[in-house]
């Protein structure tokens, strides 16, 4: 085998003894039994009470439905606000439509008033301006508006491993949930559904001011644990929330902190807890990356330090730059399999940056990426071919860090460079303070 | 969102159609067919016990490869499942030879280079060309963003190449 796309038949062929026996679905089966029935016990003893306290709790809530009408997108981690006025729609699972090799698959879909924001990939052709390929039609034919894209392509469209994906977001003439996505005559039908709305008061929910976002919390209990997920809306498009989900906990009237036994890592955390009077979720910092900013900046060997710059809103400092030098080595093998060894000088340079004293919005620099001017970097050129160098620190360019100082180091860089230019982008910051979220007994 | 409730016949339908790729995936992760075993029979425990939680967001076998890799990485992190393993071995008549299916494998030199690479590298590959996933698939089983798990796989198509086919890549 020399090819990777033969690497299926290849294992399947070498391992054609290794298959799941008649056998082994009998173990699985017997310890699914013994588990089942342990698991009725528990059934009677516990989840029966909590079960009935659990639907007495739904009916008060029921009685207390407020205004508010949260909905969410299983999946898309998304919050939505109606008020009550106007309805969510959202596509529940995805829609492929393929022809031989080709396909254009639609991941995710949701409205919001007359917009719907679709995600989709595919490996049809396509180019940065996707509506030049792909056209979306309400059920009049009418031709939505595309107001905002990204789209990420990898490999020419020459290349078998060519694959594109975007998050495309479209106008309606009014709102709608059923619509078509054309490319090249081919349509593809898109029916979305009602969301169902969850009422809000003054549980489950916070409003985090100096991030801009919601969070929103919804529970459900599975077997014997309390399934608690996280849903967030920032509402500047370019950022996006994360949590961290280990150190999530609920805590109690009496302070007592419960942390998760499990989560899914997509936001859905498992407590062997039941819900109570005064149980609160405390999610100690949220993170935020911020995804549209960036700054560029060029710093010499000589320059005097340390170096004030912005990002976005905040200010940072760059306290040191050390410059290193080395040597990158990698084997060359031509297409006559004769290996070479290459050896090459080169520098990094390791940058230690800080917030500046100015920031007070209560949030914390964690993390920021940074590339160098790629006509700064070393590049090889053999026998008309050109060798893209693998770049070992690459795991290591960046260190998240909860301390004062991040240090980033960048490779590859040609050892006569006296000065780089950066570009600084994608900053991710933490909030200072807790999130603290009463849960609706 | 209705969620299907998983009946015998259907839990058994699941071991049929991706009982043999999961087992086979388990192999390749432990490089021992009785942790394998034990891996996919766990897999398949936690499918049955969770299936309720499945949000059919994602396939059946994207959901059910995420837990398969879960486990066999709590399988290699956790020195009591190797000990055990280590102590039964001489009780067990083992029919499968690890060693055997492996000297078999790794006559090729690509497979040898895969089997070497850094485990996130490892596991990227497996999935796009041994499961065939789409990177989509791939970044909701990894739990990292799309754009990450191309990086990934294309990182691990280039240590490849270095590997292999010397340090061919794009014309200039």
């Amino acid at each position: 085998m020399n090819n990777l796309e033969n690497l299926k038949s290849y294992i399947d062929d070498n391992m054609n003894n290794i298959m799941v026996t008649n056998e082994m679905k009998e173990s699985i089966q017997f310890k699914i039994k013994n588990k089942k029935h342990n698991h009725l016990k528990w059934v009677a003893a516990i989840i029966l009470p909590i079960f009935i306290f659990s639907s007495l709790a739904f009916n008060e809530q029921i009685s207390y439905a407020a205004q508010k009408i949260l909905s969410y997108l299983p999946g898309t981690n998304k919050i939505f606000q109606t008020y009550g006025e106007n309805k969510v729609y959202g596509l529940l699972g995805s829609v492929e439509m393929s022809h031989n090799e080709s396909y254009i698959k639609v991941n995710t879909a949701y409205n919001e008033d007359n917009t719907v924001t679709l995600t989709m990939e595919g490996n049809v052709k396509i180019e940065k301006e996707i509506d030049k390929y792909i056209t979306v039609v309400d059920e009049e034919n009418n031709k939505a508006d595309i107001i905002s894209s990204d789209i990420m392509i990898s490999n020419s469209i020459n290349n078998n491993d060519y694959q594109w994906s975007a998050r495309c977001t479209y106008e309606f003439l009014k709102e709608t949930n059923k619509f078509k996505i054309i490319y090249d005559n081919v349509n593809i039908p898109i029916i979305m559904s009602e969301l169902p709305g969850i009422p809000l008061e003054t549980y489950n929910y916070i409003s985090v001011q100096n991030i801009n976002t919601d969070i929103a919390v919804v529970t459900n209990y599975v077997e014997d644990r309390l399934e608690v997920n996280l849903l967030s809306q920032s509402y500047d498009k370019e950022k996006s929330i994360s949590f961290p989900l280990n150190d999530v906990y609920l805590q109690d009237s009496n302070g007592n902190k419960f942390y998760s036994r499990d989560n899914n890592h997509e936001n859905t955390l498992y407590f062997d807890r039941k819900l109570e009077n005064g149980i609160r979720l405390v999610i100690p910092y949220v993170s935020i990356t911020d995804n549209d900013v960036h700054s560029k900046m060029t710093i010499g060997k000589y320059d005097s330090l340390p170096l004030d710059f912005s990002l976005g809103d905040k200010e940072l400092v760059i306290n040191n730059v050390e410059w290193i030098e080395y040597n990158e080595k990698f084997n060359y093998r031509t297409p006559e399999n004769k290996n070479h060894i290459i050896e090459e000088a080169a520098q990094k340079i390791k940058l230690t940056i800080s917030e500046g004293i100015v920031n007070s919005d209560k949030l914390k620099l964690q993390n920021i990426s940074a590339v160098v001017d790629k006509e700064q970097l070393n590049e090889y050129i053999k026998e008309g071919v050109k060798v893209i160098w693998d770049d070992p620190y690459a795991d290591i360019n960046s260190q998240d860090s909860r301390d004062e100082n991040i240090e980033i180091v960048l490779s590859n860089i040609k050892n006569t460079q006296e000065e780089v230019n950066l570009i600084f982008y994608a900053p991710v910051y933490t909030t200072v303070d807790s999130v603290i979220i009463p849960l609706r007994p | 969102m209705s969620r299907k409730m998983l009946t015998e016949e259907l839990f058994n339908n699941l071991i049929d159609e991706y009982g043999t790729e999961i087992l086979r995936l388990c192999y390749l992760y432990l490089k021992d067919y009785q942790l394998a075993e034990d891996a996919c029979q766990d897999t398949f425990l936690k499918v049955y016990s969770n299936f309720h939680n499945f949000n059919r967001l994602s396939t059946e076998k994207t959901w059910i490869t995420r837990i398969c890799i879960n486990t066999c990485k709590n399988y290699l992190r956790n020195p009591w499942k190797r000990k055990v393993k280590l102590g039964n071995s001489e009780l067990i008549q083992n029919e499968i030879s690890d060693q055997e299916i492996f000297d078999k494998l790794e006559k090729s030199e690509l497979f040898n280079f895969i089997m070497n690479l850094k485990q996130k590298y490892k596991e990227i590959i497996l999935m796009y060309y041994y499961q065939q996933l789409s990177v989509k698939e791939i970044s909701q089983i990894l739990d990292i963003l799309e754009a990450n798990a191309y990086t990934r796989l294309s990182r691990a198509r280039q240590l490849l190449k270095d590997e292999i086919g010397g340090i061919i890549y794009e014309q200039s």
